[in-house]
């Protein structure tokens, strides 16, 4: 039975939590979740919901070559899938649809299928030679797998081909597709027409490949030279332009430190945007507005080789870069990670990035800022019988995939001073009362979305008449 | 308040001492439609009903010269241009003129043009959202007097056993100072002279003593 105390206790409740609103700054690291060993590729399922890493297992250690299966909701490690078909799991891809994974098994000739109904090995596809990367043309119901080289082929780094699968047989079809030295990564243009393959050759500067595949008939019609030691590449949703990380190499000198932008029309590299150390995942908003890139910063303590093992590398505290792609330049924040961020994937909804620290054994969650704010403010006279209050009306829109569910409006730019708190519910307007005439007002706005993010504050000065 | 106060002694003392001294004295109340010239007042408030009683009485025996007096009352809600906002006006002019019947050669109608002068009292409430979100809704009021005239012609029918129906036309100009709003002084906001003037359109029932 409820009593009206018992009512009163619910309302306030309610209201206390309506009044409760978490919010953190846009890209900044919200959550780190713990991982295998050496977490490299991370997919994200359509939905959102989970974070599928594979867990590379460098080290060798037995039973430690596994995919951890995240939960997005409340970032924590839920299910860990391990299989005897795992060798060094490096990239993990899911298909459109949400029901399948693809692990390439670096250290082998495999890539493993994993049903995602119950995150189970269902299958493995063989014929490959160390697979680093996997990429779907959902309409062509078909994927494009990289040989880098493995222990059981050519060794790491020899190889120069790429292979087809069909995803409806889950075998390799067709001859395999002659390529640069050591594709190390690709990615697929939008409309699915062509398969960009980056070639990480010999890790010196320039000597980096892209290999051009026209999907129509599995033929390589271009090849951009002028790369350095590339390592991830991401194209933008409009298929305008491919960022490529220019990771350069880990035991010699020049270390890498750039990001290529690559026009997709002319197939040439527009502009080379300097980062940190060792750029290497990159991936771009739903929206194509930023590119985010992981810089690496993963060196071996000794460059004279003497005495290199994998156990000289040094992992200094990795970095995300951001780039505005319109004008190709980096902007800030830089975001603090984890030791050695060997991947970055932006959720689909745009409101969270996924980094994946090699080293550190974590994923870092980062909350975007998923949405932009276009505002705009003019004066208007609200005229009665015997005075004119003078008011001004600001108005703006958002777009994003993951859109503010209320605005705070505030007179100054230290955020101090709040005038108003807006649901998006209504109409996206306010109008301010009883201003000094010949006076010009700015005002600063900031959305919060569902999840908390805050974007950065729009100034709005009114100086135009309605 | 005060004012009614020293209105109806006023009148009463007015009534008395001109039945006393066998002059017409006429007493009615009417009613008219205030249709205002000023645009602003039009686009806020429209037109609207203005009524009271109105006491009309011959100065000298056998002229046609009357003096006379009334009060009334006008009440419209509007809302404000641009934003369209709650606000109420209130209006009471009190008017003292002359009124001229001029001959005729029918017995039964009186037709008369006059000339007065008005005090109105005018009281203007304005509604503005203030406060975080504009939650709050806060009414102004500003009380001003304004000063102005009165012309006005029409036309008396008498009827059996003293009654009378009048009817008439006018045009009322006044306008009323803002030195006094109180919402102008603490925003800053421009004030605005406040115009009142409008063309007045009545007819009343009445008596005559």
């Amino acid at each position: 039975m409820i009593t009206n105390t018992h009512k009163h206790l619910l309302f306030l409740s309610c209201l206390f939590l309506s009044l409760y609103i978490y919010t953190v700054a846009p890209n900044t690291v919200v959550a780190t979740i713990n991982t295998g060993i050496n977490p490299a590729g991370i997919a994200v399922t359509p939905n959102g919901k989970y974070a599928y890493v594979a867990n590379n297992n460098n080290y060798g250690l037995p039973g430690a070559d596994s995919i951890s299966v995240l939960n997005l909701e409340n970032n924590t490690l839920e299910f860990t899938i391990t299989s005897t078909t795992f060798n060094e799991p490096y990239t993990i891809t899911i298909n459109k649809a949400g029901t399948r994974a693809y692990v390439s098994n670096s250290n082998s000739t495999t890539v493993s299928i994993i049903n995602l109904e119950n995150n189970t090995v269902i299958k493995t596809i063989g014929g490959f030679d160390g697979p680093s990367g996997f990429t779907i043309i959902p309409s062509l119901h078909r994927a494009y797998v990289n040989n880098y080289g493995g222990p059981e082929g050519v060794g790491s780094g020899n190889a120069t081909t790429i292979h087809v699968v069909d995803l409806l047989t889950e075998t390799i079809v067709g001859p395999a597709i002659t390529v640069d030295l050591a594709p190390a990564a690709l990615a697929r243009t939008p409309d699915g027409a062509f398969v960009y393959v980056i070639n990480y050759t010999d890790g010196c500067p320039g000597n980096g490949t892209i290999n051009v595949i026209r999907t129509s008939d599995n033929t390589v019609v271009a090849t951009i030279p002028g790369l350095s030691g590339p390592f991830g590449i991401s194209i933008t949703p409009n298929g305008k332009y491919a960022y490529v990380t220019n990771f350069g190499s880990n035991n010699f000198v020049p270390i890498g430190s750039t990001l290529s932008v690559v026009d997709l029309d002319t197939n040439t590299i527009i502009k080379t945007i300097d980062l940190a150390i060792q750029p290497s995942g990159v991936d771009i908003t739903p929206d194509g507005k930023y590119a985010y890139i992981s810089n690496y910063n993963t060196l071996y303590a000794d460059f004279s080789l003497t005495a290199s093992t994998f156990n000289d590398l040094t992992a200094g505290m990795g970095t995300v870069n951001i780039i505005d792609t319109e004008t190709h330049t980096v902007i800030p924040p830089t975001i603090a990670v984890g030791q050695s961020p060997a991947n970055i994937v932006i959720s689909p909804s745009g409101e969270y990035a996924y980094v994946s620290n090699y080293t550190s054994n974590t994923v870092n969650v980062i909350a975007l800022q998923s949405f932009a704010i276009e505002a705009q403010g003019c004066k208007m006279e609200n005229q009665f019988l015997n005075h004119t209050d003078i008011t001004n009306r600001l108005t703006w829109s958002a777009s994003g995939p993951s859109l503010p569910v209320s605005y705070s409006l505030y007179r100054d730019a230290a955020l101090t001073n709040l005038i108003a708190v807006i649901p998006a519910t209504g109409a996206l307007e306010y109008f301010d009362h009883n201003r000094l005439p010949d006076v010009t007002y700015t005002y600063y706005l900031v959305g919060t979305n569902a999840v908390g993010t805050t974007s950065h504050p729009v100034a709005i000065t009114v100086t135009e008449t309605c | 308040m005060i004012s009614l106060k020293i209105m109806r002694p006023l009148l009463l003392s007015f009534v008395c001492i001109s039945s006393l001294a066998g002059k017409n004295i006429l007493l009615e109340f009417n009613g008219s439609y205030f249709l205002p010239t000023n645009s602003t007042f039009k686009k806020i408030y429209h037109g609207g009903a203005l009524f009271g009683p109105e006491l009309t009485m011959q100065l000298f025996d056998d002229k046609q010269l009357y003096v006379f007096t009334g009060i009334n009352y006008f009440q419209k809600k509007g809302k404000s241009i641009g934003l369209c906002y709650p606000t109420t006006v209130k209006l009471i002019p009190f008017v003292f003129g002359l009124k001229y019947l001029l001959p005729t050669f029918y017995n039964h109608v009186d037709f008369y043009a006059g000339l007065g002068f008005q005090a109105v009292s005018a009281r203007i409430k304005n509604c503005t959202p203030t406060g975080p979100n504009n939650q709050f809704i806060t009414s102004s009021s500003a009380s001003e007097w304004g000063f102005g005239g009165i012309l006005k012609m029409g036309a008396y029918f008498h009827l059996p056993r003293n009654f009378f129906i009048h009817t008439f036309i006018g045009y009322s100009f006044v306008r009323v100072g803002n030195n006094n709003c109180a919402c102008l002084n603490a925003n800053g906001s421009t004030p605005t002279k406040t115009n009142i003037s409008g063309a007045i359109f009545g007819a009343g029932l009445g008596y005559r003593f």
